[in-house]
């Protein structure tokens, strides 16, 4: 056997483990005949159960009214932020895509410290809702507005990126014929970018369905149960013994997801087009004498939902005891120490850190075999595991985490361990959710590169290990890297995946936010998730200096 | 340096073959040029000896060995001949000394005759001082030289040159030729190069293998194939010729043809095969006179007239329905639509079995 098809192989078996298996699974297991042998009895069973409906109904209504809030949110954003001449539009874009850094949880908590009625700054200004009452976002509206603003940011840089390729002759071509500006945006710019919006809506929307972290904290004490919050409560109320139910809950989640992906595909057709990239970029548009009027009023709205729900956030943890009022003289440090003294939030940094690195290694390093062989080489296994990797990216996480517990659960054959309960099941749910994350940017960096580089290789006598090593290793690694950090800054506040398979002595830091907060630790939750914040503020910096010098357009708020 | 051989190759990605029964001989030392226009094949040819592509039929060998066919099949690591890339193929994070040693490395050459083997492949191609340069330091000549280079560090008995001057102006192109034929001429390493380029077939190639639609059409020196072409094909793409239809009417004493044009009859060199034939005519054989006067000159109506420095190219039309068309060179130019006598001085017939 070549050195080529042992790598294939290996590849493949990691594969078909981590991905094929586990989802294949639990397709089998959602389209089980019922307990009286009728075909698909389980996955009628639950489509009539009045609570999976009503979840449903919530799942279909909160993610149509988040989309609709990423649409407008985004497209705005874009528009202003690539096509007018308002004053900083860099720190501008930066706050806009905030919310991709900061997990959903923690946008959701720290909404929750902003509007209830011990909001630390609504108390400053003396309009906080009375104390006693619940707070207002723990509703569907609620759950609308914050998923609504997590998502924008996909919008934002699907319409930037379609801005992009709008060329300059385009809206020229308009201003010879005599159209005013308003008029050309309307009438020219406007229509080629529908294709964009639609494909960015699209995202949202699949974002939105498979959003666990803000349901799960708006939701829960509002009483607002959605697929994903179903899944959950029903596994952690039932255990395993549900599975087959829950699994048949997936299967409708992963059918709206799928809905929303075609609608993408579709779209994404249209958007972007490989337009003449020689032509030059569009000038934004001079906003004359509305420029500092515009700019103040925008600048106020992104402050307003990128900033000031952070300041709450902070101020909630520097409040010494639930109620007090926060002043320069009661703000304290005690949840920060009381945090960082925890045991279980100890292991929880430890754990997470463990995770996101084994990650973001394990990830980056497998992502170069593969996109070579299915980018270069042009191999057709290595491209249908290439299409392989991205469902589980594609589905929503909870989905990926159902799939890895009815597979993980039973001893592993051969080795009769089960690893449920344990680490290795996070690090696989990880692992083979973030692959993608990855393999993208670094398949994109490969499929740039000419093959004859490889093939010269081959002609020379170098071996496909050889090649691997001393050829398309260093031309992959900028895109390698890029992607890895990517993963652990996702990976370092999952919570989606982890929520199910934590265990005692496995908890993750998304886990830990989420639990202090349904304990009614909010004091202790609003701390950790500032100092997580903080974290992932650090490491995006880190981000984009390794972005700016070693692979552009791999760093979201690069683009452009 | 080696042989290679071809025996009844055919090659297709799925659909319509794009190398139909192709058969070669390559002599040790040659130095053979694979020429044909856009899309004929030629460099599916090259990548096929390289082992880059797998043949659908037929049997290829190097220096007598089997390398493709039969159910055996050779990967290119092992064939061990140097190719050069079009677009160079440097590898941009190696130095000029690592793209031109990685072939050593990986075979496991000992250091110091790494080095001495690195600085004889670099002394060749007089890039010797740029040893630490990486890829994007360098010029496009001195790109192609190191790609060169790492061929030669590696004593291979055959180099194949992927339309190896496409990518560089005219200048580079004919300081490169020249590069190529000394280097060919020193190490007696058999080449095969593709081109669409005639002229640069014609400079560098012993030998020419002229390709359409997946076929060889013809394979000769470049001056047979300039003077004496098999096929319509060769004659219209070599040269600029034109090919004219005739009769063949006969033998003349000179063991020339007798050939019918038009209705006068000339005495030409060529190959009698079919009673139709083609009359190969070159622009430079074509001489024009003010009126079709005597019998040896056909009339023909000038369509269009050139300015080409030095000379004037003259587009003319023969026969009623002007369809028949060829092209001469004048030192005077003669104005458009007048009606002039034309002069074959030489030609060659070859049959027309596609002619009725």
């Amino acid at each position: 056997m070549s050195g080529e098809h042992i790598l294939l192989a290996g590849l493949a078996v990691y594969i078909g483990v981590l991905v094929v298996w586990p989802l294949g699974r639990l397709l089998t297991e959602a389209l089980r005949p019922g307990e009286a042998g009728q075909v698909l009895g389980v996955l009628f069973d639950a489509l009539e159960n009045r609570a999976l409906s009503r979840a449903l109904n919530n799942t279909i209504i909160t993610a149509l009214g988040a989309t609709a809030i990423s649409v407008f949110v985004g497209t705005v954003a874009a528009l202003v932020l690539r096509l007018t001449d308002i004053p900083g539009r860099a720190p501008l874009m930066f706050l806009m895509l905030m919310p991709m850094l900061i997990p959903p949880q923690i946008s959701a908590l720290a909404w929750i410290e902003l509007s209830g009625p011990s909001s630390p700054l609504l108390n400053l200004l003396a309009i906080a809702p009375p104390p006693g009452t619940t707070n207002p976002l723990y509703s569907m509206g609620g759950i609308i507005w914050v998923m609504g603003l997590e998502h924008a940011p996909l919008v934002l840089l699907s319409v930037a990126a379609g801005i992009a390729t709008v060329p300059r002759d385009l809206t020229e071509a308009g201003r010879i014929v005599g159209a005013r500006p308003r008029r050309i945006l309307l009438k020219i710019v406007l229509p080629s970018l529908y294709p964009s919006i639609l494909a960015g809506a699209a995202l949202a929307f699949v974002s939105a369905i498979g959003n666990f972290g803000v349901p799960a904290l708006l939701g829960i004490p509002g009483r607002v149960t959605v697929l994903t919050t179903l899944i959950y409560q029903r596994l952690n109320g039932f255990g395993p013994s549900v599975l087959g139910q829950v699994a048949a809950v997936a299967l409708v989640l992963v059918g709206l997801a799928a809905i929303g992906l075609a609608i993408r595909t579709y779209a994404s057709r249209f958007a972007g087009a490989p337009l003449d990239r020689t032509g030059s970029r569009l000038e934004p548009f001079s906003l004359g004498r509305w420029r500092l009027a515009a700019g103040s009023a925008f600048w106020l709205f992104t402050l307003v939902i990128a900033v000031l729900p952070l300041l709450a956030l902070l101020a909630s943890a520097l409040v010494p005891a639930l109620g007090v009022r926060l002043s320069p003289e009661t703000a304290s440090f005690a949840n920060f120490s009381n945090v960082l003294r925890n045991d279980a939030i100890g292991r929880a940094f430890s754990n997470s850190f463990l995770l996101a690195l084994l990650t973001a290694s394990i990830c980056a390093m497998l992502s170069i075999p593969i996109a070579y062989m299915a980018c270069i080489r042009r191999n057709r296994i290595a491209r249908l595991l290439d299409g392989l990797a991205d469902l589980p990216y594609a589905v929503p996480g909870t989905v990926v985490a159902l799939g890895m517990i009815v597979v993980f659960l039973p001893p592993i054959p051969v080795l009769g361990i089960s690893i449920y309960g344990t680490f290795a099941i996070l690090l696989a749910a990880y692992l083979s959710r973030f692959l993608l994350l990855a393999l993208r940017p670094v398949g994109a960096s490969l499929a740039s590169i000419d093959p004859a580089l490889d093939e010269a290789g081959r002609v020379v006598g170098a071996r496909t290990w050889s090649r691997l090593a001393f050829i398309v290793f260093p031309m992959a690694l900028p895109s390698a890297l890029a992607g890895g950090l990517l993963i652990f800054m996702t990976a370092i506040n999952e919570l989606t995946l982890s929520a199910l398979l934590w265990s005692t002595g496995t908890e993750t830091l998304g886990v830990m936010v989420f639990f202090l907060q349904y304990e009614g630790n909010s004091p202790s939750a609003a701390a950790l998730a500032t100092l997580v914040v903080a974290f992932s503020l650090g490491l995006a910096l880190v981000a984009d200096l390794i972005g700016r010098r070693f692979a552009p357009g791999v760093v979201p708020w690069q683009v452009g | 340096m080696v042989s290679v051989s071809l025996s009844g190759v055919t090659k297709h990605f799925g659909g319509a073959p794009v190398l139909d029964d192709v058969s070669l001989d390559i002599r040790e030392g040659e130095f053979v040029a694979l020429l044909g226009p856009s899309g004929c094949g030629k460099t599916t040819l090259l990548r096929l000896i390289a082992g880059l592509e797998r043949p659908s039929g037929g049997i290829i060998a190097i220096g007598g060995k089997a390398m493709a066919g039969q159910g055996t099949f050779i990967e290119p690591e092992d064939r061990n001949l140097g190719m050069v890339f079009q677009a160079y193929a440097l590898w941009p994070h190696m130095s000029v000394k690592d793209n031109v040693g990685f072939g050593l490395s990986v075979r496991k050459v000992s250091r110091p005759d790494r080095a001495r083997r690195i600085q004889a492949a670099l002394d060749i191609v007089g890039l010797s001082g740029h040893a630490d340069r990486r890829p994007h330091e360098l010029s496009g000549g001195q790109r192609q030289r190191v790609a060169l280079a790492r061929c030669l560090a590696l004593e291979p008995g055959l180099i194949l040159l992927d339309e190896p001057l496409a990518n560089l102006d005219a200048n580079l192109r004919a300081s490169m030729q020249e590069e190529f034929r000394r280097v060919h001429k020193k190490t007696g390493t058999t080449f095969v190069f593709v081109t669409h380029d005639q002229a640069e077939a014609m400079a560098l190639a012993d030998r020419i293998a002229v390709m359409d639609k997946g076929r060889i059409e013809q394979i000769a020196t470049p001056r047979e194939l300039y003077e004496r072409p098999l096929t319509s094909m060769v004659a219209g793409f070599v040269g600029r010729g034109a090919v004219l239809p005739v009769h063949i009417v006969g033998h003349a004493d000179s063991g020339r043809l007798r050939v019918d044009i038009g209705g006068r009859v000339l005495e030409m060199p060529g190959v009698n095969g079919t009673a139709r034939g083609w009359l190969s005519v070159r622009p430079e054989h074509v001489e024009i006179t003010q009126t079709a006067a005597n019998e040896e000159q056909l009339p023909a109506i000038v369509e269009h007239v050139t300015y080409r420095g030095g000379l004037y190219e003259i587009g003319l039309a023969l026969g009623a329905d002007r369809k028949v068309k060829l092209e001469a060179h004048a030192h005077e130019p003669v104005s458009p639509d007048c009606l002039v006598g034309i002069k074959l001085k030489k030609g060659w017939v070859l049959p027309a079995p596609d002619l009725h």
